[in-house]
């Protein structure tokens, strides 16, 4: 009887291990995946997924990047979209984050990333006006001394430069953080003023839609994997053939 | 005293301990090696207590922490949950040092406390990274022993068999929950990442343990096991970039 129980588990073990293959085979090679980037009040093509997934629509409703919030520093790192979802007959709030992802009518949607866009970024040095998106590292005082920023972090949408003052040789100075609201004081700067005077960026989350058919067969499989192997490893039978 | 160094007294204090105690296995007769191990292992718990404390988050998230998180793991069963004689244990005491001093040497840079990215911040990071530090353990302990039945007297095919059982179920456990939360965080639940190919080999070296009868084949499998951990836990993590690329 023992025997014939013995078989039976390992005959099961088998058995799942072979249907999990099967799954993850075609769990991989079924999933469909697009990669987009969406500014705030952008909409998330839905229709178009669809269609490029191959799947029919049964209702399509209007999602929109109702606001997408980064915060990358050294203590901490997130960054989530607000969707906005506009139903025929309602409106939801829906929040896409890392490990949260959401499923609209068979889409999944992941928030990969982001990525921050400048459109202008105009610098204060010595009473002169510098356009850092065309004036790259340009920026030096009377002393030959030359001044560089870039961006560091962001905290709530806001971003932080790391500043250096690097003499002749290559050798840093001086160096510290600077803001739009934050302006440093660098007593041996002539004019003693850097500032941040136009800054336009524009943050933009990066979603991955994926449409995948086999996953919950492939989930269930390799549980009832575990719980055989489980079974057959620690309730009395022997690990070996 | 900076947090580092509070960090490198507990390690240190732990790691002389330990010195001690394997000494002391050898040149004296020790009868009860839980009494004795015991102080060195609440100072491996005094880091990671403090270690949390101090960085917010669970203890396994880089190498330095994951190190000492594995060597307190490893010395705990090995102590306390591993039914074999002091003269056989001596010898499995001998792994807790190497980690230890490794973390110890690790760069301070790498021991710097960082946020946790993003993608770490889930439930799953509770079982999926301890499931395969259980595993881990199982397979070192696994690999001294196979060395100590190769150059020893004793047989120790039943603890290897033991310890390949739970490096085979844990390390299983380790995917499935791997690929769930990477399907949750990534958006695919397998990249064939170095890492994944990595557990993945180890997987492979267990289960073909249990499918063979052949002594010298078993032991061979425990000990390709064995170095494809070291492979993906070292040699992955510094020489390969990937998505498990935490340090």
């Amino acid at each position: 009887m023992k025997t014939r129980i013995k078989s039976a588990v390992i005959f099961f073990l088998h058995l799942s291990f072979i249907f999990m293959l099967i799954f993850f085979a075609a769990a991989l090679l079924h999933q469909k995946q697009t990669r987009m980037t969406l500014s705030k009040g952008q909409e998330l093509p839905l229709p178009a997924i669809r269609k490029d997934f191959g799947i029919p629509a049964f209702f399509n409703p209007i999602l929109r990047l109702g606001n997408f919030i980064v915060y990358d520093s050294k203590d901490k790192q997130y960054f989530e979209s607000d969707f906005v979802l506009i139903d025929q007959k309602k409106t939801n709030h829906l929040k896409l984050a890392v490990n949260q992802p959401l499923d609209i009518d068979g889409i999944k949607l992941y928030q990969k990333s982001w990525v921050l866009e400048f459109h202008q970024l105009v610098v204060s040095f010595l009473g002169r006006k510098y356009n850092m998106l065309a004036d790259h590292n340009a920026l030096c005082d009377t002393n030959g001394n030359e001044f560089q920023f870039t961006a560091y972090s962001v905290v709530s949408n806001q971003i932080t430069y790391q500043w250096a003052l690097f003499d002749r040789s290559g050798k840093i100075i001086q160096k510290g953080d600077l803001s739009k609201r934050n302006i440093p004081i660098l007593p041996f700067i002539e004019q003693n003023k850097v500032s941040i005077i136009q800054e336009e960026y524009d943050l933009k989350s990066v979603i991955q839609a994926s449409y995948e058919p086999y996953h919950l067969f492939l989930l269930i499989t390799a549980v009832l994997f575990l719980l055989i192997l489980g079974y057959h490893f620690f309730a009395g039978m022997e690990g070996e053939k | 005293m900076t947090s580092l160094g509070v960090e490198n007294l507990f390690l240190l204090v732990s790691l002389a301990i330990w010195l001690i105690f394997i000494l002391a296995c050898f040149v004296l007769k020790i009868k009860n090696d839980k009494t004795a191990a015991l102080p060195a292992l609440i100072f491996q718990l005094c880091w990671i207590v403090y270690r949390v404390s101090v960085v917010h988050h669970v203890p396994f998230s880089g190498m330095y922490e994951s190190l000492v998180f594995f060597s307190f793991l490893y010395a705990l069963k090995v102590g306390f949950f591993t039914k074999l004689s002091i003269k056989a244990k001596r010898f499995l005491y001998f792994p807790i040092i190497l980690m230890l001093l490794t973390a110890f040497l690790l760069s301070p840079a790498l021991k710097e406390p960082r946020a946790l990215s993003p993608a770490l911040e889930s439930f799953w990071i509770y079982f999926h990274v301890p499931a395969f530090f259980i595993s881990y353990v199982s397979i070192t302990i696994g690999f001294v022993l196979v060395l100590l039945n190769r150059f020893g007297s004793r047989s120790m095919s039943d603890g290897v068999l033991l310890e390949m059982k739970y490096a085979c179920y844990f390390t299983a456990i380790g995917l499935v929950t791997g690929g769930i939360w990477g399907q949750q965080s990534w958006g695919i639940f397998w990249n064939w990442d170095p890492k994944e190919i990595g557990a993945l080999i180890i997987w492979i070296w267990t289960i073909a343990y249990f499918h063979t009868k052949s002594m010298k084949l078993k032991q061979l499998f425990v000990c390709l096991a064995f170095l494809s951990m070291v492979f993906t836990y070292f040699v992955i993590t510094f020489g390969m970039s990937g998505l498990h690329s935490y340090r």
